[in-house]
């Protein structure tokens, strides 16, 4: 494979999904998944000191961490301390609200996401993102999964019916979409609407996918639906997903990262994070002592 | 539960429905305006019922006047005799009809105020004949003989006569007409373009250059002199055939067919036919030109004219419009500049129009204009090319007018889009450019649509800075036309809104130009309010769907 | 693999980044220079409308440009510029005449005035720059002399012809009696005759007409003559002036006592008024008429010049009044040069300074002491005042440039009253043009302003009370299934062209209202009364039939009583008037109480432009009501007030400012409302409060004048003024309300 960016590692290369399985055999999951598990853990990027303000409102403050390749890394905390803000670093989606500051570096495989000579377009690429609402183009299903695609300038139907089939599969919403690709997106119920955002963002093959709060506009059966849907994409993506739900994060996370105020308080595998926390604010959080 | 004066009023219900009286109000004076002016602009093109009125002044004579009567009211006793009119002694009030009596070449006047207290009779006669004319307005008599040169003809039904000879005249002048605007302003071009090129090259010194154009310019003069021979003898032969007409006193005349529009009989026509003539007058409105200094005919080059000026504008408003509301909305640093601007902008809609006119007189006329003259048509100075009021710059002052309009709908329609679409589409690795071209502006496309229909219908009705800027009362040629470059954007131009401010105001013969100019009326508030419902319209349906977006 | 997959596009993925980086770079170049542009192009209309304005208030500048030298036989005494200043004619003191070119100062024609063996006795004072010249030679003849130019065009070239014009011939004609010496002569010419007076060596004042004969067969008739004396003035003349309507004579001493003398009859003058134009110890060191002849412009040893003229009093005696003084030059006045068309003048002192006034302007354009390099004794400026000359002793001339263009324009004469001549005294005038080219254009803004405002007056009279009320109802009280519908209806006012309102107010409104006064009147009394007892009866009727009509449908209900009361007024109208006021109450105003009706009148704009401002002022202060949070109303109504007491305490105080900003847009869109006041009044200057008369607003003068207004002319760009007061005026306006507005909507938006 060419290498296509400046800033390509050559870590990365050997570890992009190369030739991305286009068709997910569902049947096998679990003997996916196990194979999976016995993958050792290898970092996809890592953030060191990381500081960022909000004009003189210091929101995040020196976090460093490593966020392991094809794993499920969530991020928990009460409201306000953070974590979506960090979440908004990894694709540089902060930069859209002017009067933002930020120090340190996030490294993906290896490569300065803050080096100026890095194309922004590129990395939203590279690091797809979910948002809390479902946030479907009024469009049609069909070409809210081609956006991305046609943006990189493919034009081919076929290639463009092959992956809207192909990352639909992959969220879990062909089977309910098929026989009306063509309709508008707005007509689906919550929960499809952000299956259809998630095939929306594999389509365009990321490496790294950024779930903010995924399920937390959508009722119980949906929520589930999005979790599935989560453990069964790590097989190919590396999950970064922010959650005030700490089941939630206890069901479908592999690392869990407990934030307060700002602060990185532990960061660690989940179920150690939830067991035996190191930190005492850990513990009162997990705990419900506040949140 | 009943309730006495004193705790009504204490309740405060008395304000509330004096509140709900200037809801009442002014419902009735909006739909009171529309059905005024619909009911008037209608009215004009039904065949109305030729009346003989026998009227009787005092002790004179008895006189027979025939008309129509046009309307009708009620004044004091004073009034009609301060207007000459007999009135018994002891009456208050006084009726009294308005009767267009035509024959303006006869009698002097088109109408005539006639008292009910001096009707004698009122009677509808058969065979009285209304004759619409080129001059003069209508006539309205009896029809005595067709003549052919100076031959009466006699064996035949003078009613069957009638229709093959206008339609021999109607043709003769369609002829006229090409020959004259057609092939003669042809000729008229290549002799000016001659002179003009004869002019450059002696003002380069070129005389021998200058002399070798003679053999064309000859040719043209003979062209010129055949073509004019042709005019001559179809004039010639137009007049051929006329019409002896008696008028209702007995007065007999004779009118060329050449000076007839129409003839028909209202009083023997039965309504099928009065409908097809109501549809004819119509199309005659919508589709012809106007004749008697724009108080009879059609409004057909106004109607093109505003149609034309206006598309031009929205060439013109809508894309800077929308260039401005992005820039604006997406790429300016938000800031107090920025918000002082948009400010600056919103208020710039709230400039009166006549300001702008006054803009556009000074600075593109006289300045862009005049200095356009000097660098690219020196040859045919003085005589202004740009340098005068002209179709362009109109439309450039009305899209100047109108930019804010285009510029706030966009703003709004931008700003209506939630964030959440544009991250999305950020956050798939689209640029911003990419962002805007694909999903926002797609999406802000009503907003703009609405705010170009907006500034259409605020363009197709301004008429005061226009009067400084390019319209005139009667435009010789259309903007449009056959001649290189086609589209003539120097030229002046007609214009709805200015027919009705000169028909109705400098008009030499006001009232019977009334009701076209309630016609004419009527049609501007059709088109403008059915842009402004459609406008409502998208606006309305634009909110629910960015509802549904939002969810 | 056959099919290509993401990884094979890849391939071409860095051209295509590249290629898509420039386009959105590029957008973002288009959008940032194109609406940067576009913002800058509508907000340039101010800076344009500002350049065309200043102009008028720049001051004079006058430019040296070069120095010559006339060759003259002795020493000059009257001097004049002809058109394109490029030939000066000179008078010398002993009768002597050339025409000199300006290029270089070399003679192109020179001669005598006087007859062979004559000698100069006197020549007039004022000439308004030696256009005519009357010379009195020693046998008690004159000869009255025009130089006059004859323009042609040579091989496109201009070529000017000097000669002299002979109005009464070459032949000196009689002035005063046989043996009589002059020591003093002034003179009018006109087609048919002109008019000499002339004061004798013994103090005696002869005045002398000749008139000619015009017959139809015989163009230049024979000149009849007829002399008077008009006797011994007790002072020392100093100088005389003839009007040049040939009406007045003026007699000045240098002490200034001043003789005005009613010629009017040219056998029988009479002294009209004997006054002192001086403060004691002063001295009369010039004397000029302005362009038109009329006013008397007096120069003074303390530097000051004031200008004087006949003033019509109530007895209709005309009285020598002065109108107004300049001052500033340092040294006596030396000289006056009034300029040809305006009612600008040039005054020099004996120290060189030089002063550049506009008399009914009463404006100072340019003070400068010391300008000259030495005292001239005669000054000539061009017709086109753009060019001026001045001459010393010894023949040594000075050409200047003059840039003085719009000297009649100052803020007084915009907008304060002027004192115009023939005028009995100050007044507020506009009066932009007239047939007469001797016509001094009166600017004053203030009638059309007041126009403006009284048309926004009464249209915001009309408007205000219908507008909010209607918004207070329709916002709070109004079913909302009907509030969709009415609001849309009465917004769709606010689109209605203008000109259809003006086409109506003027063709049908106004005759309408003209045959219908009382029932208008009636209608505006009774009709608050009728919903009145209307909504009283409907309060009693039995609820059966109330409760068919739902809550918030009161407006409907209302409407036939709107029709009723309108349709009964109006058919009473007309037997009223005859009845109460002989049949016509527009003539029965004017008889007994003096009010002058125009059937294009106030009123008539009050309710047309009414109609046009009340869905602006409704719909904003809709929007106001509507916005006002539920939870307020619903406290207030839970505290046990009524309804109306919930709207008055805590509604309208609530949505005030968003009230008050709809008011000042509505009072915007009247105040540049062009077709309605166009169309619906009869357009006349005048400052009136009467309702039935009618006015000129600012809007509609523009439209009326600015067509026929030449280029960059004072008008031209006065009229630009208008406009820039109206920009400015509404755009205050509308910024003042948007500024409310969005306090407004901060303040609420959190509620």
């Amino acid at each position: 494979m060419p290498q296509t960016t400046d800033n390509v590692s050559p870590q990365h290369d050997a570890s992009h999904p190369a030739t991305l399985t286009h068709g997910v055999d569902f049947r096998s999951a679990n003997a996916h998944r196990e194979e999976h598990a016995k993958q050792p853990d290898r970092e996809c990027l890592r953030v060191e000191g990381l500081s960022l303000y909000y004009g003189d409102k210091r929101a995040l403050n020196s976090v460093s961490m490593a966020i392991p390749e094809k794993r499920v890394t969530a991020f928990i905390g009460p409201s306000g301390c953070g974590k979506s803000t960090l979440l908004r670093c990894f694709n540089r989606m902060n930069e859209l609200i002017s009067d933002v500051r930020i120090e340190g570096s996030i490294k993906l495989h290896g490569d300065d996401i803050f080096d100026p000579r890095v194309n922004v377009a590129n990395l939203r690429r590279r690091v797809g993102m979910v948002f809390q609402k479902p946030n479907p183009f009024p469009k049609s299903i069909y070409e809210n999964v081609a956006y991305g695609l046609r943006i990189q300038g493919v034009n081919s139907r076929r290639v463009l019916d092959k992956a809207v089939e192909n990352s639909l599969k992959a969220a879990a919403l062909w089977d309910e979409v098929r026989d009306r690709v063509h309709d508008s997106a707005l007509g689906l119920s919550g929960g499809q609407q952000q299956r259809l955002v998630i095939a929306r963002a594999i389509a365009i093959e990321p490496e790294v996918l950024l779930l903010d709060e995924p399920a937390s506009a959508l009722d119980p059966i949906s929520t589930l639906k999005i979790e599935e849907l989560v453990y069964e994409l790590k097989q190919n993506y590396t999950i970064v997903i922010v959650t005030h739900n700490m089941q939630q994060a206890a069901r479908v996370s592999d690392y869990t990262a407990f934030m307060y105020m700002g602060d990185l308080i532990e960061f660690g595998e989940t179920k150690k994070l939830f067991t035996t926390p190191r930190q005492k604010q850990t513990e009162d959080y997990i705990t419900g002592r506040y949140g | 539960m009943k309730q006495n004066l004193q705790q009504w009023v204490a309740s405060g219900n008395p304000w509330i429905w004096l509140t709900a009286g200037a809801v009442s109000l002014s419902l009735v004076m909006v739909f009171g305006l529309l059905v005024l002016i619909a009911a008037n602009g209608l009215e004009h093109f039904w065949p109305k019922q030729v009346a003989a009125l026998t009227v009787q002044a005092g002790e004179a004579e008895p006189e027979i006047l025939l008309g129509e009567i046009v309307d009708e009211e009620t004044v004091s006793a004073t009034r009609v005799r301060e207007a000459g009119g007999t009135v018994p002694e002891g009456m208050v009030v006084v009726r009294r009809v308005l009767v267009k009596v035509g024959n303006r070449d006869i009698g002097g006047t088109d109408f005539r105020w006639i008292p009910e207290t001096e009707i004698r009779n009122i009677d509808y006669p058969s065979g009285v004949l209304v004759a619409e004319r080129t001059e003069w307005g209508n006539f309205y008599g009896y029809l005595v003989a067709v003549r052919e040169g100076e031959d009466i003809l006699q064996a035949t039904d003078p009613w069957q006569e009638i229709p093959p000879r206008l339609a021999r005249v109607e043709d003769m002048r369609g002829e006229l007409r090409k020959l004259e605007r057609v092939e003669m302003g042809q000729i008229n071009a290549g002799l000016e373009d001659l002179r003009l090129r004869e002019r450059s090259l002696r003002a380069q010194g070129d005389e021998a250059g200058a002399r070798a154009l003679l053999p064309q310019r000859e040719a043209l003069d003979a062209r010129f002199k055949a073509l004019s021979a042709r005019i001559a003898e179809l004039h010639a032969s137009f007049d051929r055939d006329s019409l002896l007409l008696r008028t209702s006193t007995g007065e007999e005349r004779v009118v060329p067919f050449g000076k007839v529009v129409r003839i028909f009989q209202p009083n023997n026509m039965h309504w099928g036919e009065k409908a097809w003539h109501y549809l004819m007058k119509v199309g005659e409105f919508v589709g012809d030109e106007p004749r008697e200094a724009n108080t009879e005919g059609g409004v057909f080059p106004a109607i093109f004219g505003t149609v034309l000026m206006v598309m031009v504008m929205s060439l013109i408003a809508t894309p800077f419009g929308v260039v401005a509301a992005i820039y604006l909305r997406e790429y300016a640093k938000p800031g107090p500049v920025t918000s002082a601007i948009r400010i600056a902008v919103n208020n710039l809609a709230g400039v009166p129009s006549i300001v702008y006119g006054v803009f556009g007189f000074g600075f593109f006329v006289y300045f862009l204009g005049g200095n356009i003259d000097r660098l690219f048509f020196a040859e045919k100075l003085p005589a202004p090319t740009f340098g005068t009021p002209g179709l362009l710059w109109s439309a450039l002052t009305l899209a100047l007018l109108t930019v804010p309009v285009v510029i706030v709908a966009t703003e709004e329609g931008l700003t209506r889009i939630p964030r959440a679409i544009r991250e999305g589409s950020l956050a798939l690795g689209a640029t911003k450019a990419e962002t805007l071209w694909r999903t926002v502006l797609p999406m802000a496309t009503p907003a703009m649509m609405t705010g170009l229909i907006l500034a259409v219908a605020r363009a197709a009705g301004e008429v005061a800075p226009l009067m400084m800027v390019g319209v005139v009362k009667l435009a010789p040629t259309l903007p449009l036309d056959g001649e290189f470059p086609f589209l003539h954007l120097d030229r002046k131009f007609m214009h709805l809104g200015f027919h009705i401010y000169d028909v109705g105001f400098q008009s030499p013969n006001v009232e019977a130009a009334r009701p076209l100019v309630f016609a004419t009326a009527l049609l501007l508030v059709l088109i403008i309010v059915s842009l402004n419902l459609a406008a409502i319209q998208i606006r309305n349906r634009l909110r629910e769907k960015y509802h549904a977006a939002d969810n | 693999m056959t099919e290509p997959t993401l990884s094979d596009l890849a391939q071409s993925e860095a051209r295509l980044r590249k290629f898509r980086m420039l386009k959105d770079r590029l957008f973002g170049l288009v959008m940032g220079v194109g609406g940067v542009a576009v913002i800058g192009a509508i907000l340039a209309i101010f800076v344009y409308l500002l350049a065309v304005v200043i102009p008028l208030f720049r001051s004079a500048e006058v430019t040296y440009t070069a120095a010559l030298r006339f060759e003259q036989a002795s020493p000059t005494t009257r001097l004049s510029l002809n058109e394109y200043a490029d030939i000066a004619f000179a008078l010398g003191a002993d009768g002597s005449y050339a025409f000199h070119g300006l290029e270089d100062g070399r003679v192109l024609i020179r001669g005598s005035l006087l007859p062979p063996g004559r000698q100069l006795q006197a020549a007039n004072d004022s000439t308004r720059s030696a256009r005519t010249l009357a010379l009195a030679l020693d046998d008690g003849t004159a000869v009255i002399a025009r130089p006059t130019y004859v323009e042609t065009f040579e091989d496109q070239r201009r070529v000017s012809s000097p000669s002299l014009a002979w109005p009464l011939g070459e032949v000196p004609v009689a002035v005063v009696p046989e043996g009589r010496r002059v020591t003093h002569i002034a003179a009018e010419a006109g087609d048919d005759g002109a008019t000499i007076a002339a004061l004798a060596e013994d103090g005696t004042l002869y005045l002398t007409s000749y008139t000619r004969a015009v017959s139809l067969l015989q163009l230049d008739g024979a000149l009849e003559s007829t002399q008077v004396e008009v006797g011994r003035l007790p002072v020392t003349v100093a100088y005389l002036a003839i009007d040049s309507d040939q009406q007045e004579l003026y007699a000045v001493s240098r002490t200034g006592q001043m003789h005005f003398f009613d010629i009017r009859d040219k056998t029988a003058p009479r002294l009209l008024q004997e006054l002192q134009v001086l403060q004691p110890g002063e001295e009369v060191t010039a004397v000029e008429f302005l362009a038109g002849g009329v006013s008397l412009l007096i120069g003074d040893s303390s530097g000051q010049v004031s200008q004087w003229f006949p003033v019509r009093d109530e007895e209709n005696n005309y009285r020598m009044t002065r109108i107004r003084r300049f001052e500033g030059l340092a040294a006596p006045v030396a000289l006056i040069i009034p300029e040809h068309f305006r009612k600008g003048f040039l005054a020099v002192d004996t120290q060189g300074g030089l002063g550049v006034f506009h008399a009914t302007a009463e404006r100072t354009l340019l003070l400068e002491e010391g300008l000259l390099a030495h005292q001239p004794l005669v000054g000539a400026i061009a017709p086109h005042a753009d060019s001026l000359i001045l001459m010393g002793a010894d023949g040594e001339v000075e050409t200047f440039e003059v840039y003085n263009k719009h000297p009649e324009v100052s803020l007084k004469s915009l907008w304060g009253k002027v004192w115009y001549e023939g005028r009995a005294g100050p007044e507020y005038i506009w009066q932009s043009s007239s047939a007469s080219s001797d016509f001094e254009p009166k600017f004053s803004l203030t009638p059309l302003t007041f126009g403006t405002l009284k048309a926004a007056v009464y249209a915001m009279l009309f408007a205000i009370p219908v507008a909010i009320f209607g918004a207070v109802y329709t916002a709070y009280f109004m079913q909302p299934r009907l509030r969709v519908l009415v609001k849309p209806s009465i917004e769709i006012m606010a689109a209605l062209p203008t000109v259809i309102l003006g086409f109506l107010a003027g063709l049908w409104l106004a005759p309408l209202i003209e045959s219908h006064l009382i029932g208008v009147l009636l209608a505006t009394a009774l009709m608050p009364l009728a919903i009145l007892l209307a909504a009283y009866v409907w309060s009693h009727l039995p609820e059966t039939t109330r409760h068919r009509v739902p809550d918030g449908w009161e407006a409907m209900i209302i409407v036939p009583v709107v029709c009723l009361v309108l349709w009964a007024t109006m058919g009473l109208s007309q037997p009223a008037e005859q009845l109460f006021f002989g049949g016509n109450l527009p003539r029965w105003l004017a008889q007994e109480w003096g009010i002058t009706y125009d059937q294009r009148n106030s009123l008539v704009v009050g309710i047309a432009m009414g109609f046009a401002v009340i869905p602006n002022i409704f719909s904003i202060s809709e929007d106001a009501v509507f916005g006002v949070p539920r939870q307020l109303t619903t406290g207030s109504l839970a505290l046990g007030a009524t309804p109306w007491q919930t709207v008055t305490r805590v509604v309208l105080l609530t949505a005030s400012p968003g009230i008050f900003s709809a008011i000042m847009i509505g009072l915007g869109r009247a105040v540049g409302e062009t077709m309605i006041v166009l169309m619906s009044t009869g357009n006349t200057p005048i400052m009136d409060l009467n309702i039935f008369q009618g006015f000129r607003a600012l809007s509609a003068n523009i439209a009326v004048e600015m067509p026929e207004s030449e280029v960059n002319s004072s008008h031209y760009r006065i009229l630009f003024l208008a406009a820039l007061v109206l920009f400015g005026v509404t755009f205050l306006f509308n910024t003042i309300a948007e500024i409310v507005r969005s306090r407004l909507r901060a303040k609420y938006g959190n509620l």
